[in-house]
């Protein structure tokens, strides 16, 4: 009789493929959600980095105002219809350096043909359309040197902003802060400790219970246990298992996502980007390690898909509750800071996103580490645990 | 003491409320079939769970090869095969992809007695592992057991689901085990089966072993029982009043007489002076045994 006599004390080849065949369709299909997600974002994020310009046109602004002021005074003079719109369409030159040139006589200014396109390509650098500037000025132009009839103070079209925004019941500090907001960490926030979070929480919540806790139930263990592998095995491979799947996923995710980055920006900081990404691997790692302690301690399927699943969903929960209170959402009035306190009570609160991504700029802010420090030695010790604890139990087998 | 192979000694698990077992004393002999019988929650696969070393006993020890079925399980495994009583597959695809995973916790690499196995129970592997009836699961479950050709076989309730037919096939791969000189620890509650291949039974009731018997006593027993009817009521009053032999419900013409085998020939000496209608030997089954056991039990744990 030719038996192979080898014990599996910590690895088991047979066991490791067989995990591997009944879980890689809905590890597949988790990863493509999570690339979909992710780069989806991505291209959402370089959008509204396009959208908003930080040139500075304020000078250009008010040169292509002087500009309009002086058409104005010189069509009010000479009773002609000389304007913006006329001049872009271009077949009426000499009339507006004559203009120009009349304006200069009487008042001692530089006008040009030139510094007036100048003005205009200057202005048109900032996004907006030159037609709502035209507008503005519209406004401007018809309040100038007016005054009111009661306090005979000036009268402005920003103050008569302030005035309308205010008894529309919007606050107009609050407008002010939604132009400093940056829309960039929002982002980032919202994809890194939210929504792609959520993709491989439900994968690890599901992966953990039917590696042990499912098997127990089911009793299908039993034809792992009857063989020469000790129980310590069967831990030890489940658990590489549970390490090993989410680094690819996220090693993916990551890589196409730089990759894409690659496409859309054309600076790209890719150590910050990685950074990002090794923390939410440590997290979703703690995460991991309390759902496999669950399941090796709970024999029963359904308790242990109760604590696992139950805690992820909490984190989750008590993630995104607390994005309402941050700076970003409290800027742009969708959040209360009272909220902030649901990120001390989730794990993924210690994962410090603003921080992590300061990794590859000039100033970096290392307040991250210790925060993944702590959900390392959560991981460790909840593996731990559960191995053990797995060994020592008794299974209804 | 080397030729016993499975030995449990105060086997105690305690769940609560009079259930688990209780003080389980089971002594199986290299190369004998050993039946373990009782009734639905009785303890049979509690028992079997601690000789596997999958729950931890609260008092006595349970020993396979000389190994402690605890802490050793892993080692024990090498020369034990375990067909579990509840039928739960891995989420594997088909029969035939479970059987090769199976061979490879097993190291097996020659497969040529899993398809003999296979080709005796008559059996499609390649099905899908779900949507097996439990017949078929069975079988999977039997096929991967025996691949291994371990010289211990553990067998919690091997044959439900299977039909009369493959029932039979099962018995005589038994058999075949048997003669091969392996030691086969089989439960069940299915009498016939265990008397048509086991050479000795235990029975257990609410835990407690009531009854240790021999088959081969039962077969062969000491003491037979044999139903006689006479011509008339005087002849058979007649033999009462001058017989030794024990004689129990007698009745109209006929009566039931105990008698040692030694005794047998004069047995039929004394019949001889009689006019017999009808002689028969009353066969005392496995299952009347139990019976009879499973009521002195009643009467003995009973008032606990």
């Amino acid at each position: 009789m030719e038996q192979n006599k080898k014990i599996a004390r910590f690895f088991s080849k047979p066991l490791m493929r067989q995990t591997i065949k009944s879980n890689w369709g809905l590890c597949v299909a988790i990863l493509l959600v999570m690339v979909l997600l992710g780069n989806v974002m991505n291209y959402a994020m370089s959008m509204m980095a396009t959208e908003r310009s930080d040139i500075d046109v304020t000078e250009y602004q008010e040169s292509f105002y002087t500009y309009l002021g002086a058409l104005a005074t010189y069509d009010a003079m000479t009773q002609q219809e000389l304007s913006y719109t006329d001049f872009t369409a271009g077949n009426n030159e000499t009339a507006y350096e004559a203009a120009f040139g009349m304006m200069n006589a009487q008042t001692n200014m530089n006008l040009s043909t030139k510094g007036f396109q100048d003005s205009i390509d200057g202005l048109s650098q900032s996004g907006i359309s030159l037609d709502k500037y035209v507008k503005q000025f519209e406004y401007v132009y018809a309040l100038k040197q007016s005054e009111g009839v009661f306090n005979k103070e000036e009268l402005t079209v920003p103050d008569m902003l302030t005035i309308t925004l205010d008894m529309m019941g919007v606050s107009s500090d609050m407008v002010e802060k939604m132009s400093e907001m940056n829309p960039a960490s929002m982002m980032n926030q919202m994809y890194y400790t939210a929504m792609g979070l959520l993709p491989i929480f439900i994968l690890i919540v599901i992966l953990a219970n039917s590696l042990i806790a499912d098997q127990v139930d089911r009793g299908s263990m039993a034809y792992v246990l009857s063989t020469p592998t000790k129980r310590s095995a069967v831990a030890i491979t489940q658990l590489v298992f549970m390490i090993v799947v989410p680094f690819i996923i996220l090693s993916i995710v990551c890589a196409t996502r730089i990759g894409t980055s690659f496409l859309f920006y054309d600076e790209v900081n890719v150590a910050g980007i990685l950074a990002l990404f090794g923390g939410m691997y440590i997290l979703v790692e703690a995460v991991c390690g309390i759902c496999f302690m669950g399941s090796c301690i709970f024999s029963q399927s359904k308790k242990s898909m109760a604590f696992g699943g139950g805690l992820a969903v909490w984190f989750f929960l008590a993630s995104m509750i607390g994005m309402f209170g941050s700076e970003n959402m409290v800027n742009t009035g969708m959040g209360v800071s009272e909220l902030s306190i649901f990120n001390k009570l989730t794990l993924v609160g210690l994962y410090d996103v603003d921080a992590l991504s300061t990794i590859g700029t000039a100033s970096v802010n290392t307040a991250f580490a210790w925060k993944l420090l702590i959900l390392v030695i959560i991981a460790v010790a909840c593996y731990a645990i559960g191995a053990v604890r797995f060994s020592k139990k008794d299974l209804p087998l | 003491m080397a030729d016993i192979i499975i030995k449990t000694e105060g086997l105690t698990k305690d769940y609560g409320q009079g259930r688990g077992i209780f003080d389980i004393d089971i002594e199986v002999h290299k190369g004998e079939v050993f039946g373990f019988v009782g009734t639905n929650g009785s303890g049979k696969t509690t028992t079997i769970r601690n000789m596997m070393g999958f729950i931890k006993p609260n008092r006595g020890t349970s020993i396979i090869n000389n190994l402690d079925s605890w802490k050793q399980s892993a080692d024990i495994m090498k020369n034990v095969s375990y067909v579990p009583g509840e039928i739960a597959f891995p989420a594997l695809k088909t029969g035939t992809e479970f059987l090769k995973t199976q061979a490879g916790y097993l190291g097996v690499t020659d497969f040529r007695y899993m398809n003999h196995v296979i080709e005796l129970l008559q059996l499609d592997p390649t099905a899908n592992l779900k949507r097996m009836s439990k017949g078929m699961k069975q079988k999977t479950a039997i096929v991967a057991a025996l691949m291994g050709e371990k010289e211990v076989l553990v067998l919690d309730e091997p044959t439900t689901g299977l039909d009369p037919l493959m029932r039979e096939a099962f018995l005589d791969l038994i058999r075949e085990e048997k003669q091969k000189g392996h030691t086969i620890f089989m439960s069940s509650h299915i009498f016939e089966e265990i008397e048509a291949v086991c050479d000795r039974v235990a029975m257990i009731k609410d835990g407690h072993i009531i009854n240790t018997i021999s088959l081969h006593d039962l077969r062969h027993p000491v003491i037979k029982n044999f139903i006689i009817e006479f011509e008339n009521t005087s002849d058979k009053q007649h033999f009462i009043d001058n017989t030794d032999f024990l004689i129990e419900n007698e009745e109209l013409n006929h009566c039931t007489v105990q008698c040692n085998i030694d005794q047998l020939d004069a047995f039929f000496n004394v019949l001889k002076h009689y006019k017999i209608m009808n002689f028969q030997e009353i066969h005392r089954s496995l299952q009347e045994q139990f019976m009879s056991a499973y009521k002195e039990g009643l009467t003995k744990h009973g008032t606990k």
